[in-house]
């Protein structure tokens, strides 16, 4: 009986994606909320594939939200509706990614945290260590302050999505974005700098 | 922080990273110190920011990517909970989803493999032939493919049960039980080997036992297939479990089924005494190669807590352990069947192999001349008097088969007669004194009363002489042996009408007499008679052997080991064209023939040829049991030459225990036993106990040599040597020339050790002579034993160095090695030695410390199988270290380091022992600058 269900509700995923999608982009209520776990799914699943291709190359968290929008919508969709779609992966590869890091931390826990070491040319060797809980942290102690800019950095790192896109997201110029992301990374790299020289 | 004071800083910021150098400058001089301070932090990050985040982020991804959770599916099996991580992956608990039947399996996951198609064809093969394993202990495959992520997997059978050994514990089961356990074990890996499989990584985490007491074998994930000719090489050998891995999967080298025997032997070890045999410091690949590939693995029945179960590991079960964790693959046990055999034999109170197999061993410079006797008569009273029996048996039967004949009824009532007269006087009813006799009385009445009868047959006579000469011999009496054996050849010679084999085993029998007492021109003269005789008669099978045996016993005496192997191989031919030939002694001559292999060299073939005897003289009776103590004999030295000291010392002791049981403890062959025993503990630096055996030895021998006897002389050497040990060298000087004492007896060796002993003292005259007529005896037969060579090319390159000849000490010292790496395994103390001599000559002559740090490094590794008791080359190779060190970097530090050792140094030449006075006129020479 357990096993049939099991079936079923594979089934019912794969078909309800397309159909929420569009559903979603016509902006119709409550398609986000059944939309956001089948999205999270499958870039979780994503992300656990794609390492085994035949290249196994490094694997980076924008190519894998490209994949599940292409995966999950096709081309179909308007490029306005691309950007939507991004920006709300964006923020669910995040939590994939913080919630992972978070187990993992927990898992060790009782071992030495991984630790943030930026400091001048070290960053370029092999002795950085920001992991992806302190940009979390960062994001939101931007977000307090400065809602947009952390918006638009974590489309750029989490979702991949080009500054134009970002712009068309979240409805604003592409200067903006532009100097958005040229003071929050910025101010993300004081933040971790400062960590590690004990600011905080 | 507040939006506006953000804003502001967020538009100086841009402002400012768009202008450059001094227009930078004078902008942010136009700047509040707030927003300056808050801009300038910002361009310095900006200006170190390389990418860092992305690269977390991607960090993070591959991270997730890895991972495998529950509900993931392999194949047609949910994943449900993790069960255990391995070296190869994880192991999930897997439930079938699919299909019309719940199945509970366990789900391997591999992770190390590759991505590469050949790993991929490569894990196919694999599971292709785990699923052709079968077996009732082993876990069967059900099925393999990808999961739904991509990585391989394989289900097997799930095993619902503890690791072996936590079953044993928890079910507080006897050393009976266990060993029916493991047996189970041995059935299933027995079972893969025989399909060409072989597990590398026993464990007894890889065993589970079942409620039902079954013990099933897990984890073939490693498991490789073996190449055709049996072997393979390991990859990936991080993923082993050190505590359970051989010395030759440590190592990386090849690995064959004798891996997996010395992973159970471990097992066994464990399951037995509760400990492990060892355990290595850290997890560093130093120490574990050190601790797998460099302990000497104590019995279990040292480690056992409980005295009874110390008592029942001694003897067979240690043997058995012991045997299943040699260090070099081919001494282990042939095949898992045989070891799980050899415990099917104690566990029916049979002999096992593995004591047979240990008995092995030695032969030194005294026992070298130690003939270990073809016609040796078990002795005892039964013995002696059992060989006149034999002797009346023997005519009694040539009556029956002939046609009765008057000379030969006449022979036959001549020695019922001399049996009744000897036994009636043996009788302690009759006797008027003393109490009942020993076989030795007897048997000195029987020759008494023989010599002085002058009716006898004379042929029923020679007979009679020639048999008390064996029981002589037997005894361990030599002068009388030969006394008897002369009479019963002058005896023979007189009458022409002799039989020629009776005749030729008088001669035999003479000859060997002469070859105990080191008359070696004798042995040779008499041993060609008795082969003149015997050769063109194929049923003089026996004497001809004999005769060729002694006759290349000569040879090698002489130094001719070509000529002796020659004899020795002829020998092995004819006892394979005569195997139907029931013979005794069929075997002996394999053993001398390993004598002589070793003197050559050749020191795997000798030991392969001990092994061989072995395997020939399987008999539990006191005769073989004292044959196998022969061959125990020489197999320690040959251990003792190959570095495995500690193994020698326990089969000598061994040995001398058996001759002390079967031969009495006065008995020449157990003195000689335990002459080498003696010399093992002085060089282990037990002087104690090497003088007290030594003391026995000489009690034991003088009373039965005769005064000019060479072993008399050989031992007053011997203990001038022991002298020289321990830094008495008057007592040395005095006695150690003995050695050369008899012109023809001394051999390089001999040399050697006084020439050592010359330059202890410093006598540099004497130094010389030693060498030179060590050189001659050289140059007139250069197949002289081969580590004596490398003993002579050392103490020769010591006394060019100490002279300030320095090229032709290192020259000595590269002959050294060289002769020590074609005859020894790496790493001997005679190969160490020669480095270390060379190494000295090296920094004497160049003072090129950072290449002479270098060759401290390959001694360093060396030192484990070269440190001894009696020369501290430990400490010896420090000094030069240090001075390397010093000299080299001319730090203070290091000055001092050298100081700590030159002290240490000088606290054991206080000690007075050997070496002292090279190392105190090296430290001479060294004085800081």
């Amino acid at each position: 009986m357990r096993d049939e269900l099991q079936e079923t509700g594979k089934w019912t995923a794969s078909m309800d994606a397309t159909t929420l999608l569009r559903r979603w982009k016509e902006k119709e209520p409550g398609a986000a909320e059944q939309l956001i776990p089948l999205v999270y799914e499958e870039l979780r699943k994503l992300a656990r594939r794609s390492m085994r291709g035949e290249n196994g190359l490094t694997l980076q968290p924008t190519v894998l939200v490209n994949e599940a929008y292409l995966r999950m919508a096709g081309s179909e969709i308007a490029w306005q509706d691309r950007a939507h779609f991004f920006a709300l992966s964006a923020r669910l590869m995040k939590r994939i990614l913080v919630d992972h890091a978070r187990a993992r931390g927990r898992a060790k826990r009782g071992g030495p945290q991984a630790t943030l070491a930026l400091r001048g040319d070290e960053a370029a060797g092999g002795a950085e260590l920001v992991d992806v809980l302190d940009i979390e942290r960062g994001l939101e102690k931007l977000r307090v302050f400065d809602a947009r800019k952390a918006d638009v950095l974590e489309l750029h790192y989490f979702g991949g999505l080009a500054q134009e896109e970002i712009a068309e997201a979240l409805g604003v110029s592409r200067r903006t974005v532009f100097q958005d992301l040229k003071t929050g990374k910025a101010w993300l790299m004081r933040e971790f700098t400062e960590k590690k020289g004990g600011a905080e | 922080m507040n939006p506006q004071d953000w804003q502001a800083i967020e538009q100086a910021f841009l402002e400012a990273s768009e202008r450059e150098g001094v227009d930078r400058e004078a902008y942010l001089d136009g700047l509040g110190n707030r927003v300056r301070e808050e801009v300038e932090s910002l361009l310095a990050a900006e200006a170190k920011d390389k990418g860092s985040i992305s690269r977390a982020l991607e960090r993070e991804a591959a991270a997730v990517t890895a991972e495998i959770v529950p509900g993931d599916m392999a194949g047609p099996y949910r994943l449900e909970r993790l069960l255990g991580r391995g070296g190869m992956g994880e192991v999930w608990l897997g439930e079938r989803v699919e299909g019309d039947f719940a199945q509970t399996v366990a789900v391997k996951v591999i992770r190390q493999l590759g991505r590469s198609s050949e790993a991929a064809e490569r894990f196919r093969q694999e599971r292709r032939i785990l699923a052709q394993l079968e077996h009732p202990n082993i876990a069967r495959l059900i099925d393999g493919g990808q999961t739904e992520t991509g990585l391989p997997f394989l289900a097997m059978e799930l095993v619902d049960g503890v690791p072996l050994n936590r079953y044993c514990s928890e079910h507080k089961l006897g050393v009976r039980e266990r060993i029916a356990l493991f047996q189970k074990v041995c059935a299933a890996v027995d079972y893969a080997h025989r399909r060409l499989l072989i597990h590398r990584d026993l464990k007894p985490g890889n065993i589970l036992v079942n409620a039902q007491g079954e013990a099933k074998l897990l984890d073939f994930g490693i498991a490789k297939v073996l190449s055709a000719d049996g072997s393979l090489t390991l990859e990936g050998s991080s993923l082993l479990t050190p505590d359970y891995a051989s010395p030759e999967q440590v190592r990386g080298q090849e690995l064959s089924t004798a891996t997996d025997i010395y992973s159970l032997g471990i097992m066994l070890y464990e399951l037995l005494s509760g400990e492990r045999p060892y355990r290595a410091k850290d997890t560093s690949p130093g120490a574990i190669v050190a601790a797998v590939c460099e302990t000497e693995v104590r019995r279990p029945s040292e480690r056992a807590a409980a005295p009874e179960l110390r008592q029942q590991l001694q003897g067979d079960l240690d043997e058995i352990v012991l045997k299943a964790l040699r260090k070099e693959p081919e001494e282990r046990y042939p095949s898992v069947a045989a070891l799980s055999e050899d415990l099917q034999r104690y566990l029916e109170d049979r002999p096992v192999e593995a004591r047979k197999g240990s008995q092995r061993y030695r032969m030194g410079k005294f026992l070298r001349r130690h003939r270990v006797p073809v016609t040796i008569a078990a002795v005892a009273v039964l013995a002696v008097l059992g060989s006149l029996v034999g002797l009346l048996v023997q005519v009694q039967r040539a009556e029956q088969a002939r046609k009765q004949t008057e000379v030969e009824r006449a022979n036959a009532e001549a020695v019922s007669q001399f049996l009744e007269e000897t036994f009636v006087s043996a009788d302690p009813r009759v006797r008027r004194r003393g109490s009942a006799r020993t076989a030795r009385e007897l048997l000195d009445e029987g020759a008494k009363r023989l010599s002085e009868r002058k009716d006898q047959p004379p042929l029923i006579k020679a007979r009679l002489l020639r048999t008390i000469s064996n029981a002589y011999y037997g005894l361990g009496l030599k002068a009388q042996s030969l006394q008897y054996a002369k009479e019963a050849v002058a005896l023979y010679e007189s009458q022409p009408d002799a039989p020629v084999l009776e005749k030729s085993a008088a001669y035999e029998r003479l000859a060997d007499s002469h070859y105990e007492l080191s008359n070696f021109q004798e042995t040779e003269k008499y041993a060609t008679l008795a082969y003149a005789l015997a050769e063109p008669r194929p049923e003089a099978f026996g004497q001809r052997i004999a005769a060729r045996d002694l006759l290349s016993l000569t040879a090698m005496e002489k130094g001719d080991f070509q000529k002796s192997i020659e004899l020795g191989r002829k020998n092995l031919e004819e006892y394979k064209v005569w195997k139907n030939v029931q013979v005794a002694d069929a075997s002996g001559a394999m053993l001398n023939l390993g004598t002589v292999l070793r003197l050559n060299g050749e020191l795997q073939a000798a030991a392969d040829a001990f092994a061989k005897f072995i395997a020939a003289t399987k008999g539990e009776d006191n005769y073989s049991q004292l044959r196998r103590a022969s061959a125990m004999n020489n197999l320690t030295i040959l251990r003792w030459e190959q570095g495995k000291r500690l193994d020698a010392v326990r089969l000598q002791r061994e040995a001398v225990a058996i001759r002390a049981k079967f031969l009495g403890p006065q008995h020449a062959n157990t003195a000689n036993a335990k002459i080498v025993l003696a010399s093992m503990q002085v060089e282990l630096g037990n002087f104690a106990e090497g003088k007290a055996l030594l003391a026995e030895a000489k009690e034991a021998l003088f009373g039965a040599l005769p005064k000019d006897d060479p072993q008399r002389r050989g031992l007053d050497g011997f203990e001038g040597w022991i002298a020289m040990l321990q830094g008495d060298f008057a007592a040395a000087t005095k006695f150690m020339p003995g050695l050369i004492s008899r012109p023809g007896f001394a051999s390089l060796v001999d040399f050697v050790d006084l020439a050592v002993l010359s330059l202890e003292k410093g006598d540099t005259a004497a130094l010389q002579n030693y060498l030179a007529q060590g050189q001659a005896m050289l140059s007139k037969n250069p197949s002289q034993p081969a580590l004596d060579q490398v003993k002579f090319a050392n103490i020769e390159g010591r006394h060019r160095l100490e002279q300030g000849q320095y090229i032709e000490a290192a020259e000595s010292f590269a002959r050294g090695q060289v002769l020590a790496k074609r005859i020894l395994p790496d790493g001997s103390v005679l190969e160490f030695d020669a480095r270390m001599g060379q190494l000295e000559a090296d920094l004497e002559r160049t003072k090129d410390f950072r290449a002479c740090l270098e060759s401290v490094e390959v001694l360093t590794r060396l030192l484990p199988q070269a440190e001894d008791v009696v020369f501290p080359r430990k400490l010896w190779l420090g000094l030069h270290r240090s001075y390397c060190e010093a000299g080299g970097t001319g730090s203070p530090e290091k000055w001092a380091e050298w100081e700590r050792m030159q002290a240490a140094i000088e606290q054991r030449i206080g000690a007075k022992r050997y070496y002292g006075r090279a190392a105190r006129k090296k430290l001479e020479r060294w004085a800081r600058p």
